[in-house]
């Protein structure tokens, strides 16, 4: 026993030695698996109805172009997202739009989720990151653009499981849960993703992931002008 | 001398002739002064809100700014303005935004300015009701009715964005200024936070200069400016509200008119009377060598005398009446009502009527028509006077 | 009595007259400024009326709901009488777009009578006729700095719709206030509805004919009867769906008695002089009477007679003048004040050119004034008059 406690800490040692924002880093990593094209099917669940969506997406793990394939109205719809910068373009508009930045925290097609759950990575750019029993707690930096005071990072297994977002006041108003998780690759996909809306009974989000394509995925895929062409 | 010792004692002969009378003008006089005092009460309310809080007494700005304000046609840099009336500048940065809390979005426009040079400028920073004024970058004050409408208290972020950038702010302090736009859609941050969502330096110059000199400051800078920049006036920083002070001075500057003329014309019918009664009597002065002119003098002396008993009597009571609507806030209800109608009007919650000694003046007004129209009516009966008839028939 | 009254009056016509005319004055200044302050009251409603609907249905608690999706509704069938429309309304929030500039503004969808309504407010252009057309507030359109024949684009994700929608300008509208102007974007409800929520209103608009601006009875009726079909919604009078220009109306009296009161107390005022004048020159007269056996009643009873007969004529002659005046502000009058003035009145809900009106309430209040007046001016001198004592009054010298 002796002997093996030292060989165990040297293997741990790059997990312990992680600090809180290096864990939050991988887990967002991790978050948006590795470049990789799929379609993602999108449930948009209210009291008393719901709506299905179905979308191409394309991804580098950084960069994210996505395609509305499904309902028929709304189809050929395209987003993509570049660092800080959100294109749109729409069929009927006939070109492609950069959003105000506005747009980045608006809800995406009338779901649950902001074009920055699925695209972002403002947990990282925009707060300071502390840990609590395990738990990544998340506080806005000084002129951070985000409504909320406080957002807290369940991790489990150095992925993300749960995402809880409060208002400024102390009362959870969010909820992402992450799972399935598929190693892809070397890199992790989570395949199940679901988002409550704490304050809204019956609002909630689902989206499944599936015809996952790992592997490079065209550069033009990541220009504006491919948002009307298609990649 | 004598002759007004006449008139006084001719006026004073006919006590209950003279306090009827008087009633008619102290009625007038007391609606004289009242409205007189209203109305620069009410344009001097607006003046101060515009220049202490929603505005400045004056402001500086390219001249395209003032077509269209927006921050692509601000300063491109500082002007240094010279002219002795200026008390104090500060630029400020005004820009439409978005506000949005956690729980709701609002658009509207936001003012970037230097914490510490507002403080010579406006009374927007002395009227914190909750927290405190801008001290640093990072931090806005917010109108206490934005607030309420917001969902935010102090101490939690608002997020500001323009179509260039966006910040988390937090609020530091909500203002309760008693003036609709500050307190429904005031948002103030710093200059160079402002600056940061825009790209641009500041849209205006704010400029204290003493009350009542706003216009004549105005046009003497516009004067000397650089080219491409214009000052304007309180008064032409004003809102739509200020038509409706104009027109109500219009509406109701010729009743008051109209009301004097009513008075004047009463005093006259006693006049009348009085000197009918008291035809021999002027035959008998015209027989002693006074002239007919003399006597009609002295006919418009008996009513400027019997009007300005009225008068004295008028100003004491409307000057009393002034005094308290200045002195207390019995117009608030109505004007609180009105702010809640009209937030965007830029009005107070308060209006304290004027008092200024002029109004003496104008209300004297009925004294010299009542003068004059005696001369004209009743004083043309002495003038037509018949004396040996008169002489005769005693 | 009433023949000596009237010989008594025609004896000094000079100051009668005089008084008359004032009374004549007063009764015609307040006919007038009723007219045009109920006009102007009338106007101010009108508006509020036309831009709300008799009746509208929305959903419950709607006050406190800030979410699109709680606001809005699939409308249902309403059991209306006939000849009564009703209008689906779809309102939200976007963002509009116009190449670098951006502001908010509320978007309004609007069937083809809401639309056809609009045509009164354009500036320029024409009213939308197929989809992908809207109408900006000309502020909207300044401060994006987009003209007609432009296109803008309506930027509202987080709805159950499309959340972008392109649009063309083809009206500007001029919107009596500019703060609304500068956040209005109009389209027609089928683009609102594909942009924000499909088969969805946030509010019906039920408009009634020949009813009265502010009658209520019918309107209240109507409202019982559509409660049993509006499951999860609230319909609402005009007024109520106002709550802040409904707590206006009951001031409206109080407003226009005291005006009214303001000049009337200054015409009886005069004639209090005018008949205590009257009184003083014919104190010898009134001796006389009283010697030849006239009660301090009768002589009493002569002076309030003179009073009524002045003001009551001078009254007819004010309300001649008045209802004439009225029958030319009954067409539409502007207000005798600068077009700049008149222009930003607007702001406040006070259209350029007025209607007058006069119901039957405002003339009995102005006459109900006028013989108030006249009995209360003749009070004193008839009191007075009724104790002159015959032998001291005979002997009365001035």
């Amino acid at each position: 026993m002796r002997k093996v406690f030292p060989v165990l800490l040297i293997l741990l040692a790059p997990v312990l030695a992680q600090t809180p924002l290096e864990k939050l880093r991988t887990a967002l990593d991790r978050l948006r698996g590795p470049a990789h094209q799929a379609v993602y099917a999108l449930w948009v669940e209210r009291p008393g109805q719901s709506k299905l969506y179905r979308l191409k997406v394309y991804t580098d793990g950084e960069r994210v172009h996505l395609r509305v394939l499904e309902p028929k109205a709304e189809a050929g719809q395209a987003y993509l997202s570049l660092g800080q910068d959100l294109y749109l373009y729409d069929p009927r508009l006939g070109r492609t739009l950069r959003l105000p930045p506005t747009g980045r925290s608006e809800r995406f097609l009338g779901s649950d989720l902001t074009y920055q759950d699925l695209m972002g990575r403002d947990l990282e750019e925009l707060f300071q990151v502390a840990e609590e029993r395990g738990v990544l707690v998340l506080s806005p930096k000084p002129g951070a653009a985000t409504p909320y005071g406080r957002v807290e990072v369940h991790l489990k297994e150095g992925l993300v499981e749960r995402v809880l977002y409060f208002d400024q006041r102390g009362q959870a108003v969010r909820e992402l849960r992450l799972g399935a998780y598929q190693r892809l690759d070397g890199a992790y996909l989570p395949r199940e993703m679901e988002l409550k809306d704490l304050l809204r009974p019956g609002y909630r989000t689902r989206l499944e992931v599936s015809e996952v394509q790992v592997g490079g995925v065209p550069e033009r895929c990541f220009h504006p002008l491919y948002l009307e062409r298609g990649c | 001398m004598s002759l007004l010792r006449l008139a006084w004692r001719s006026v004073l002969r006919q006590r209950r002739r003279t306090a009827l009378l008087s009633l008619v003008v102290v009625y007038v006089t007391v609606a004289t002064l009242f409205l007189l005092g209203f109305l620069d009460g009410y344009g001097e309310s607006l003046v101060e809100a515009y220049a202490e809080y929603v505005e400045a007494p004056v402001a500086v700005a390219q001249e395209a700014w003032w077509a269209d304000p927006d921050p692509e046609h601000g300063l491109k840099s500082l002007p240094t303005l010279a002219h002795p009336l200026v008390q104090a500048v500060s630029p400020r940065l005004s820009v439409y935004a978005l506000l949005r809390s956690p729980y709701r979005l609002e658009g509207g426009l936001v003012l970037g300015v230097d914490p510490e040079g507002e403080k010579g400028l406006s009374r927007v920073p002395a009227k914190v009701a909750e927290g405190r004024w801008l001290r640093a970058r990072g931090e806005v004050v917010l109108g206490q009715r934005l607030a309420e409408r917001l969902d935010v208290r102090v101490g939690e972020r608002l997020v500001v964005e323009t179509g260039k950038a966006a910040l988390g702010l937090e609020v530091v302090g909500l203002v309760r200024a008693g003036v609709s736009n500050v307190d429904f859609f005031g948002v103030y941050l710093h200059l160079e936070d402002a600056q940061a969502l825009t790209g641009a330096l500041a849209t205006h110059l704010a400029v204290k200069v003493p009350r009542g000199r706003e216009g004549a400051v105005a046009q003497a800078l516009s004067r000397t400016l650089p080219p491409g920049l214009q000052a304007k006036g309180v008064w032409d920083l004003m809102g739509p509200i200020r038509a409706d002070y104009e027109g109500s001075r219009l509406l109701y500057i010729p009743l008051l008119g109209l009301f004097m003329l009513l008075a004047a014309i009463a005093v006259v019918s006693t006049t009348y009377v009085s000197v009918r009664e008291r035809l021999r009597e002027f035959a008998v002065a015209e027989s002693l060598g006074l002239t007919p002119w003399r006597l009609a003098g002295q006919v418009a002396l008996e009513a400027a005398l019997a009007s300005g008993v009225g008068l004295v009597l008028g100003l004491l009571l409307g000057y009393a009446l002034l005094w308290y609507t200045s002195t207390h806030d019995v117009f608030g209800p109505l004007m609180r009502m009105s702010v809640e109608l009209l937030p965007e009007s830029g009005l107070s919650e308060h209006l304290y009527t004027a008092l200024r000694p002029a109004y003496a003046l104008y209300a004297a007004g009925v004294v010299g028509l009542s003068a004059l129209l005696a001369l004209l009516f009743p004083g043309r009966l002495v003038l037509a006077l018949e004396v040996p008839r008169y002489l005769k028939e005693g | 009595m009433l023949r000596l009254a009237w010989r008594n009056l025609l004896r000094t016509p000079g100051r009668n007259l005089a008084t008359g005319g004032v009374v004549a004055l007063v009764v015609f200044l307040s006919l007038v400024f009723l007219s045009v302050y109920a006009g102007a009251f009338d106007a101010f409603f009108r508006l509020l009326l036309e831009r709300t609907g008799h009746l509208v249905v929305r959903v419950e608690s709607y006050r406190e709901k800030e979410d699109l999706e709680a606001l809005t509704f699939a409308p249902p069938a309403l059991p209306l009488p006939p000849g009564t429309q009703v209008e689906g309304v779809l309102e939200g929030q976007a963002l509009v777009i116009a190449g670098e500039r951006s502001r908010a503004a509320v978007l309004t969808g609007l069937e083809a009578g809401g639309l056809e309504r609009q045509r009164k407010l354009l500036k320029a252009g024409r009213l939308p006729q197929a989809s992908g057309e809207a109408l900006l507030g000309e502020a909207l359109a300044r401060a994006l700095k987009v003209g007609l024949g432009d296109e803008v684009v309506a930027y509202a994700p987080g709805g159950m719709g499309l959340g972008i929608f392109p649009f063309r300008v083809v009206g500007l509208l001029d919107l009596p206030e500019t703060h609304l102007e500068a956040r209005t974007l109009v389209v027609g409800l089928g683009d609102a509805q594909a942009l924000l929520f499909p088969g969805r209103v946030t509010r019906l608009e039920i408009r009634l004919s020949g009813i009265g601006l502010y009658d209520q009875e019918p309107l209240e009726a109507l409202k019982a009867r559509l409660k049993p079909h509006l499951e999860g919604l609230t319909v609402e009078t005009w007024l109520e769906a106002n709550p802040l220009y409904a707590a206006l109306l009951p001031l409206y009296d109080t407003v226009m008695a005291l005006y009214v009161g303001i000049f009337f107390l200054l015409g009886g005022l005069i004639l209090l002089n005018a008949l205590y004048l009257s009184l003083v020159e014919r104190v010898r007269e009134f001796g006389l009477l009283s010697a030849l056996g006239l009660t301090g009643r009768r002589v009493m009873a002569l002076v309030f007679w003179e009073s009524l007969l002045l003001v009551g004529v001078s009254a007819l002659v004010g309300a001649g003048l008045g209802l004439l005046l009225h029958l030319e502000l009954l067409d539409g009058f502007r207000l005798p004040l600068p077009q700049w003035i008149l222009e930003q009145y607007r702001e406040f809900g006070l259209p350029e050119v007025l209607y007058g009106r006069l119901g039957v309430k405002e003339v009995l209040l102005t006459l109900g004034y006028a013989v108030g007046v006249a009995l209360l001016a003749a009070l004193w001198p008839g009191y007075l008059a009724s104790r002159l004592e015959p032998v001291e009054a005979m002997r009365y010298v001035p």
